[in-house]
């Protein structure tokens, strides 16, 4: 039953009608937003909160971060054997230097890890993907350094509690009584057909850095730094090479520039390379990802200067 | 500058506190400076232009009224249509005619080439020459007359929450109120927020939201199977008609905020029961003024039936092209031509129906709909072909995005109030309520935008246009 109403709205009545609403809204928002807060914690699977959770969870003394390159490529079960520390790969498909600096500034306000490894990306991630930590926000200066850019604007939307959750709520409600399990390695199967040539070109053009990518990276440097973290920048293995030349002297230049190793394995020295280990010419495939732990956490292992026993394991 | 961002709300809000305060010919003046700025956002360059259509129309206008002979009236409309139709063949049309004509060349066996033209498209371009035409017609059909005060006919062009994407206004329903003092009521005020409201929700919580997985199948559209294709073609459907509407919405429902009034461009149209009520329907705006300036001036419905035909294809393929300059989107024209011709001659769905027979007729009419929605879609007709001969052979995997997740969220809610309130409208229905429904409608609305909108959203796609 509805009552259309017969009293005209003045002006009066429509101010209280609309203070009630602000007064509501203000209330709901509050409400929802730390409710959804409290159960953030809890979400360990899922794309975007699953992996940031669990990475800020594992207190891993090695941390992996990249794009979905690291995702697929680095068995993080396995490092951890070979390394004989815990070994957490917290790539996600999609994100870059920008992604990886807010998630390890996250990963470090509950403990730094003793070593990054950053694998090198293809192009880089968007600045909208910042907006994976709004329901961080508040959590780390670096963090919401990189939510904001300083704009006012972007400040005044984060007010809201409930526009932090935007976009992840139904996400964080969905995956809170999924289980997942505690590693961020994310095997793939498929491969590419055996007649496609290491040669050939790649499919489509890639994307040349953007120019705040160097800004983010030479910061990403000087924050695991200030954290007594030591870093590896790590390129895993692609079919063909379909980078372009200056993502590549990006991130050379700046590891030449702070003394950060620069692994690579050429394709010759990857047991029984070829496109039978990969997904596509960008993703190895769950045949791939375990040669190239293999060989990558022997590299890892002969590097001078690591020290990657765990802390309080030593004497 | 968007209307979901704050740069706007900051706008829209120093309006508002300055508007009330003073007498009509400020307050027209205070909005002539909010549209100046409003557009300059985009490219500050082409104000000129804005500027120059309400001059020359202005002038026209004063030239008809003041002609003494039939001959003078026509020389200055003459003049009028062609200022307006050459900046809208310059800016818009220019590269295509010339690549079409390329083509056709090549087609005969003569080689030719044309340099790669780099004309940046004004935004709004196709809506304020169309409103300006309208005012133009209008006064040589005496229905109007010309307006005597440039700062008003400058207004009537420029109109910031209308002028990027209409509703294309006529002189006699939105000029004559600039023209006029006005009061804003607070029932219209209010029932402004609740449009105002409804419209963001359509676009963010909606439309963006669909846009990322549609553009993610139709950007790559050899990639994916038939049944993603089908998907993100029924998925397109509702992104353009809430993006589309969901601006109109926004449109009018900040007019209303100034206390003035504008048409409804769309009355829920996926609920029409053939294509000539989706017409009636869908951007209501455009479809009156083909009719008005171009069907019935052809004819319209009287002569023969070969000439009806005629009339209905040419109004249809113009009205294709005026969204964009490619060949596309007159398919997508002929294609709903054809579908009125159709229901013309074969005699169907001239009363409404009832029950079952109602809402098959609605099914039907959607399909036809998204049909040619393909088209639009698609980069180019080639690929809407491929794309059709997908759906229709090569069902492959569906494709899953998470984003879509919050977007059929949000359809489904927007379909469930839209079905609840239709044929009415969603701020006439909730006034009518108790105002506690009216509250948590509008906070169900309000935190679907918060929680579930989506905020890396592109601008509007008739923006384009």
């Amino acid at each position: 039953m509805t009552t259309p109403e017969t009293t005209p709205l003045d002006w009066r009545r429509l101010s209280k009608r609309l203070a009630a609403f602000a007064a509501v809204v203000v209330t709901l928002d509050l409400a929802i937003g730390l409710g959804l807060e409290a159960l953030l914690p809890h979400v360990q699977v899922g794309h975007q909160v699953g992996v940031i959770n669990k990475a800020i969870d594992a207190e891993a003394d090695v941390v992996i971060l990249g794009s979905s390159r690291a995702m697929h490529s680095y068995d993080d079960r396995e490092l951890t054997r070979v390394l004989g520390a815990r070994v957490h790969n917290a790539g996600l498909d999609g994100r870059g230097v920008l992604f990886s600096r807010g998630l390890l500034a996250l990963i470090s306000q509950r403990r730094a890890p003793k070593l990054v490894i950053l694998d090198v990306a293809y192009s880089d991630d968007d600045r909208s993907n910042a907006y994976a930590f709004a329901p961080y926000y508040g959590r780390s200066p670096i963090v919401d350094s990189l939510l904001t850019e300083g704009d006012w604007r972007e400040r005044v939307k984060l007010v809201s509690r409930s526009f932090r959750m935007n976009g992840v709520a139904l996400a964080i409600l969905g995956n809170l009584f999924a289980e997942g399990h505690e590693w961020g390695f994310a095997p793939i199967s498929g491969r590419l057909e055996p007649t496609v040539r290491v040669d050939g070109h790649p499919a489509r053009p890639l994307a040349r850095p953007k120019p705040f990518v160097e800004e983010n990276l030479l910061a990403l440097v000087a924050e695991a730094r200030s954290r007594g973290a030591g870093l590896v920048f790590c390129e895993s293995p692609s079919f063909g090479d379909p980078w372009p030349a200056d993502v590549r002297a990006l991130y050379q230049r700046v590891a030449a520039a702070s003394g950060i190793p620069y692994l690579r394995i050429p394709d010759d020295e990857l047991p029984g390379f070829g496109p039978a280990l990969f997904k596509d010419r960008g993703h190895l495939n769950q045949d791939g990802a375990a040669v190239f732990t293999a060989e990558i956490g022997k590299r890892l292992r002969a590097l001078p200067g690591l020290d990657l026993v765990p802390r309080g394991a030593h004497p | 500058m968007l209307f979901n961002s704050l740069d706007f709300v900051l706008l829209l809000g120093t309006v508002l506190a300055l508007y009330g305060f003073l007498d009509r010919r400020r307050q027209n003046y205070l909005l002539i400076v909010a549209s100046y700025v409003f557009y300059g956002f985009w490219n500050w360059r082409f104000l000129s232009l804005v500027f120059a259509a309400g001059l020359v129309d202005y002038t026209a206008g004063r030239g008809i009224a003041a002609a003494k002979t039939p001959r003078g009236r026509r020389a200055w409309v003459v003049c009028s249509i062609a200022f307006n139709l050459g900046i809208l063949a310059y800016f818009k049309y220019l590269g295509f005619f010339l690549e079409s004509a390329v083509e056709l060349l090549r087609f005969l066996g003569v080689s030719a080439s044309v340099p790669v033209l780099e004309i940046v498209l004004p935004v709004g371009i196709s809506f304020f020459t169309f409103q300006s035409m309208s005012y133009i017609f209008d006064v040589y059909r005496r229905k109007v007359p010309a307006v005597t005060s440039f700062p008003d006919y400058l207004l009537y062009v420029s109109f910031f929450p209308q002028l990027a994407a209409g509703p294309i206004e006529r002189a006699d329903h939105l000029l004559v109120q600039f023209q006029r003092d006005r009061k804003v009521t607070p029932e219209w005020f209010y029932r402004g927020l609740l449009l105002l409201l409804w419209g963001l929700f359509k676009k963010v919580g909606v439309a963006d939201n669909l846009g990322v997985y549609v553009d993610a199948v139709y950007n790559n559209s050899a990639e994916h199977g038939g049944l993603s294709l089908l998907l993100a073609t029924y998925l397109f459907a509702f992104q353009i008609y809430c993006d589309f509407s969901g601006y109109s919405d926004m449109a009018v429902g900040m007019a209303r905020l100034l206390g003035l009034d504008m048409m409804k461009n769309f009355k829920m149209p996926y609920f029409s029961e053939s294509p000539q009520e989706f017409w009636r329907r869908w951007h209501v705006s455009l479809s009156t003024w083909f009719r008005d300036y171009v069907y019935i001036p052809l004819g319209g419905n009287r002569g023969s039936a070969l000439h009806v035909v005629g009339a209905t294809m040419i109004v249809f393929l113009a009205s294709g092209l005026w969204h964009g300059a490619n060949w596309k989107f007159v398919v997508w024209g002929g294609l709903h031509g054809v579908y009125l011709i159709a229901q013309r001659q074969l005699g169907v769905a001239r009363s409404p129906a009832s029950g079952a027979r109602r809402w098959l007729r609605i099914f039907v009419t959607f399909q036809l709909v998204a049909l040619a929605w393909v088209f639009f879609r698609a980069s180019s007709v080639g690929e809407a072909l491929t794309s059709l001969a997908t759906i229709a052979t090569a069902p492959g995997e569906l494709f899953f995005s998470r984003e879509m997740v919050n977007g059929l969220v949000c359809l489904a809610l927007l379909v469930a109030i839209e079905g609840v309130v239709q044929p009415r409208y969603f701020d006439e229905w909730l006034v009518e309520r108790r105002p506690a429904t009216q509250l948590a409608f509008a906070l169900v609305v309000l935190f679907a935008i918060v929680l579930l909108g989506q905020q890396q959203g592109g601008q509007f796609i008739y923006f384009q246009f």
